[in-house]
């Protein structure tokens, strides 16, 4: 596969301080690969991330990146793009990152539907703080937090995504590179929000959820004979369906839909920093003395 | 002279307040009104307190000369506080101890101001008739009440404004006849330019708008909540994009994303909001991301006393998220400032590439002030962007641009992301000068030393205190914040019966102004704090800074803000 | 060569603790293989391997994945590398013992291929090396 772009313009020099054989590594590539092909510039970029070993990937890439705190990102990000929608603005974070204490973000985004591009990287795991159990580990998963096994049911972020509205909703394998690779590239060009939900393994933590364990259930929605993305009811059969198979590729994709940008009326002359970049030069204050009549 | 309205919420109190407010305003007197609600939606005792003057007040007062009880539990509530001869006016159905009140000298004007309402068609309008009716009893001319019907009732259609007037007709007459020869206060309209109502809040919002605030997003929280509401309403074409997000902690993060995409963003929101908002400001200073927060303090701790006004987050505001890195605190103290506060935020903000916080309480926020429209003089707003890059600036950058690079002042040139030549990643983690994460010795201590250095350039430009009153008294009241208006009356109270005093404010909290201040005080005779908390947190934040104590404190921690007549009160 | 003599020279050469691990190790490093090689080379190593080893090179996807890199390949091999030790009392979470489970993960592979290559003449082993990722055919040269 040639990308229109060489994807080598958004390498670094940067030490990387993932684990060897991390499923970080493939999303990195992949997302350079998604972003070259679509010759998306990387000062056009804006990469938002949360803490995590994930989250570090803006560090990793030659691309404007923003490494706010935890579960916070998509606020950020949302607020970026309302200032400058011109950016593309792609965020970044983990499963417990964008799951648990962003979870609120999560469903209000969903809902919101921003023209962002949100990858997941779901390791079912907390990596950087060595070791506990997140919102996306099995039922029985066994760890410090968790010695008894994990008590909960394990969020289902595509399901979730569906029930709020979202309007693009994938999965992909970081075994998988290309697919990823692909199904990126169509999350940024989707026009709303796009959640990727990307199943990696933390080899040095997880050894349940290691990459012989996602192969064995892994299949490719692309593959499948009649499945029609567009068709809500089948998104979610198909999103319920995880343990013996776990679908990936593009679950639920609805095009067309208005984003939240889009409807905002404030930003139909201008965008935030375009207009102050005007108001900077020439500030209009003719426009502000009628506003004082309502006080009068 | 002052009337209180009072009812249960529910009974439409803050409507009635502010059209009376207004019927006065327009007649040319000055206004002074303030809220005391309870936070329920029906039930309760609220009341709205308006203060009629000729010339500028700065405070309500305690003594009422005029209350209109749509409630019983009006009536105790304010007994005390009306003067000789004043009086009560009340509907039929409200109960009110008419021998209690004569003893007092207190008049008792019972009028069927429901019946007349239901007259003209409904119950609802029962407060228009009691409006007129204390119009009528002052000897105000009713035309500025309809004036008032007129504009607030035109929405609801041609019907509702017609049987209103009706109403307020019916009433005012009747009242003329019953009680107005019987009421020695009068109040006369005065040639006077048309002046503006205005509170607080909505002047922070002017002053953020003229000052290029382009974003604002928010999550409703009493006191704050009219703020992102009056941005919201302004013209779509003005292009401010307000956003009502999920919680506190989203507002402020998009305020962040927003600044750091290059927009002059502000959130608000109260002391609960502020603390949940606590880590992302941390995140902004680390960052180094320009942010404004309105904090409209509220009584605490906790849910606490949410409509009504206290001053007690004031070292948690100048000490909040972990760790250090440099802020701004103003905390004005009047309408005027408010508007200044409102656009000179934003500079500092982008000057210093911090957070600052508009420090304002419920007190400040929602009381209504006359003041005349030249007061609000958008020709004396500036916009500073600071060192952010312009196009041209970009363009001309050289390889490997270092969005923290080491600077005398410690301020760093600052790109928007968006320029080819200037693509950076920034982070909460410690970071060298290009963003990157790095916890070397060296580079950590000098980062921090890049990013506190600006408070001390910061520090330069934070006013002093300042003085009202004759420059040497005997006397100085201490204060900051919404204390401004009550400590100035009980000064002119104080010199007018002969005491000697002044009084100093501090309207710039952070980073505090260490050597005027103490200098200041020094010359001072006998200090006292009046502060709205517990605590007396200025008066612990000049010891702390300049290791003077002040000589007493007053506090108050009802929720109820001081008025001059409870500070001369407590001095004596 | 028959199954266990492929996993116990696996073992021999790499002095690992136990046959179980060396078998462990080998399976991983077959399994990484057959994500990387396509359906004619897998086919064209069966007569040189044990069934055991083959049924995992059959495996291999239909069409295989061009970006697939040594940190991917590495992860399918350090999958039953021991890298936590004790709870971590100062930090929270189990104590990292991962610095060096990126070079012992390449040692690994290289045992395996080293194994491999003895079952392969000179033609099959350039034919393999030439589908494999750019550092896993260094390891594999190597080996």
């Amino acid at each position: 596969m040639v990308t229109r772009m060489d994807a080598k313009i958004y390498d670094t020099t940067v030490e990387v301080t993932w684990c060897a054989g991390c499923g970080d590594f493939a999303i990195l590539k992949a997302l350079k690969l998604a972003l070259a092909d679509l010759e998306i510039a990387p000062h056009q970029v804006l990469l938002v991330s949360g803490i995590g070993c994930g989250s570090k990937l803006p560090d990793y890439m030659n691309a404007n990146g923003y490494m706010t705190i935890h579960g916070r990102p998509l606020a950020v990000a949302t607020g970026a793009k309302l200032a400058n929608p011109e950016l593309h603005v792609i965020v970044v974070n983990g499963d417990g990152d964008s799951y648990g204490i962003g979870g609120n973000h999560f469903v209000h985004t969903c809902r919101r539907n921003p023209n962002i591009t949100q990858i997941v990287e779901n390791n079912q795991i907390y990596g950087l703080t060595k070791g506990q159990y997140s919102p996306t580990s099995d039922a029985g998963f066994i760890t410090t937090t968790s010695p008894d096994g994990a008590i909960e049911a394990a969020f289902n972020p595509a399901a979730i995504a569906l029930a709020a509205g979202a309007t693009f909703i994938a999965r992909s394998f970081s075994g998988d590179p290309k697919h990823m690779a692909g199904v990126i590239a169509q999350g940024v060009r989707h026009r709303g929000y796009a959640l990727i939900d990307v199943l990696q393994p933390c080899v040095t933590f997880n050894r349940v959820n290691t990459y012989a364990w996602y192969r064995e259930r892994v299949y490719h929605l692309e593959e499948e004979e009649g499945y029609e993305p567009s068709d809500r009811t089948a998104a979610w059969h198909k999103a319920q369906e995880w343990g013996e198979r776990i679908p990936v590729g593009v679950i639920y994709q609805v095009e067309g839909v208005p984003t939240y940008e889009d409807q905002v009326k404030a930003l139909e002359g201008g965008s935030p920093v375009s207009r102050l970049l005007e108001l900077a030069r020439a500030p209009a204050l003719e426009q502000y003395e009628s506003l004082k009549e309502q006080f009068v | 002279m002052s009337i209180v309205i009072g009812g249960d919420a529910g009974q439409g109190v803050e409507s009635s307040g502010g059209g009376l407010c207004q019927a006065f305003a327009r007649g040319g007197l000055q206004v002074f009104a303030m809220q005391d609600y309870r936070s329920r939606i029906r039930g309760g005792h609220n009341f709205y307190q308006i203060r009629l003057s000729e010339r500028p007040t700065y405070s309500h007062s305690n003594l009422v000369h005029l209350v209109l009880a749509l409630t019983a539990e009006t009536v105790p509530l304010h007994v005390d506080n009306i003067v000789e001869g004043g009086a009560v006016i009340y509907p039929e159905r409200v109960k009110v101890d008419e021998e209690a009140l004569k003893e007092r000298g207190v008049q008792c004007f019972a009028m069927p101001l429901v019946a007349i309402a239901e007259e003209h068609g409904s119950r609802i309008m029962t407060n228009t008739a009691a409006l007129a009716a204390a119009a009528s009893v002052c000897g105000w001319p009713l035309n500025y009440l309809e004036s008032i019907i007129r504009d607030n009732f035109q929405a609801k259609g041609r019907e509702v404004v017609e049987s209103n007037l009706a109403v307020a007709k019916t009433a005012y007459d009747q009242a003329q006849e019953r009680y107005a020869a019987a009421f020695p206060y009068k109040l006369k309209p005065l040639e006077a330019p048309p002046r503006m109502l205005i509170n607080g809040n909505q002047a922070i919002s002017l002053g953020a708008l003229a000052g290029g605030c382009r974003f604002m997003a928010a999550y409703p929280m009493t006191p704050a909540t009219s703020i992102i509401e009056g941005l919201a309403a302004l013209p779509r074409e003005l292009g401010v994009v307000t956003k009502h997000a999920e919680d506190e902690i989203a507002a402020v993060c998009m305020a962040i994303g927003a600044s750091y995409a290059g927009a002059r963003a502000m959130t608000a929101t109260s002391g609960g909001g502020f603390s949940l908002m606590a880590e992302a400001l941390g995140l902004a200073g680390m960052t180094e991301v320009p942010l404004v927060v309105v904090e409209a303090q509220r009584g605490g701790p906790s849910t606490g006393l949410p409509t009504r006004s206290e001053q007690a987050d004031l070292l948690f505001v100048i000490n909040a998220s972990q760790g250090e890195f440099p802020r701004v605190v103003l905390a004005p103290g009047t309408v005027e400032e408010c508007f200044e506060a409102g656009w000179r935020a934003f500079n500092l903000a982008e000057r210093y590439q911090c957070p600052v916080i508009i420090l304002s309480d419920q007190f400040l926020a929602s009381a209504l002030r006359s003041l005349d429209k030249g007061a609000i003089d958008f020709s004396t707003v500036s916009i500073d962007r600071g060192q952010l890059l312009s196009a041209e600036d970009l363009e001309r950058l050289e390889d490997g641009y270092r969005r923290f690079a080491f600077t005398d002042s410690g301020i760093s040139p600052r790109a928007a992301p968006g320029h080819a030549k200037a693509v950076h990643a920034i982070t909460s983690d410690e970071h060298d000068e290009y963003g990157h994460i790095t916890e070397e010795i060296t580079n950590r201590r000098r980062m921090m030393d890049k990013r506190m250095r600006k408070l001390a350039v910061a520090a330069q430009e934070m006013r002093p205190p300042k003085r009202y009153g004759p420059e040497q008294a005997e006397l100085t009241l201490v204060c900051w914040g919404s204390s401004y208006g009550p400590c100035r009356e009980a000064v002119d109270l104080l010199n007018s019966n002969g005491d000697s005093a002044n009084l100093l404010h501090f309207s710039d909290l952070w980073p505090f102004p260490e050597d005027e201040a103490a200098r200041m005080l020094k010359a001072c005779r006998h200090t006292v704090a009046v502060e709205q908390n517990y605590t007396s947190q200025l008066a612990r934040l000049i010891r702390m800074c300049t290791g003077l104590s002040v000589d007493r404190t007053i506090n108050k921690y009802d929720g109820r803000p001081f008025s001059p007549e409870d500070i001369v009160a407590e001095l004596r | 060569m028959e199954y266990r003599e492929f996993i116990t020279q696996v073992r021999e050469r790499g002095k690992l603790a136990s046959f179980e691990e060396a078998e462990a190790t080998t399976l991983s490093v077959m399994r990484a293989l057959s994500e990387v090689i396509c359906r004619e080379r897998a086919v064209s190593m069966q007569p040189c391997l044990p069934v055991e080893l083959c049924c995992i090179l059959e495996l291999c996807p239909p069409e295989v994945d061009p970006f697939i890199d040594m940190q991917t390949f590495i992860g399918w091999a350090s999958a039953d590398l021991d890298a936590v030790g004790m709870p971590d009392r100062t930090l929270g979470g189990l104590d990292l013992f991962a610095v060096d489970c990126a070079d012992e993960a390449v040692r690994r592979c290289g045992l395996v291929f080293c194994v491999l290559k003895c079952c392969m003449d000179r033609s099959q082993q350039e034919a393999l090396a030439r589908e494999l990722p750019e550092e896993v055919c260094d390891w594999f040269r190597a080996a």
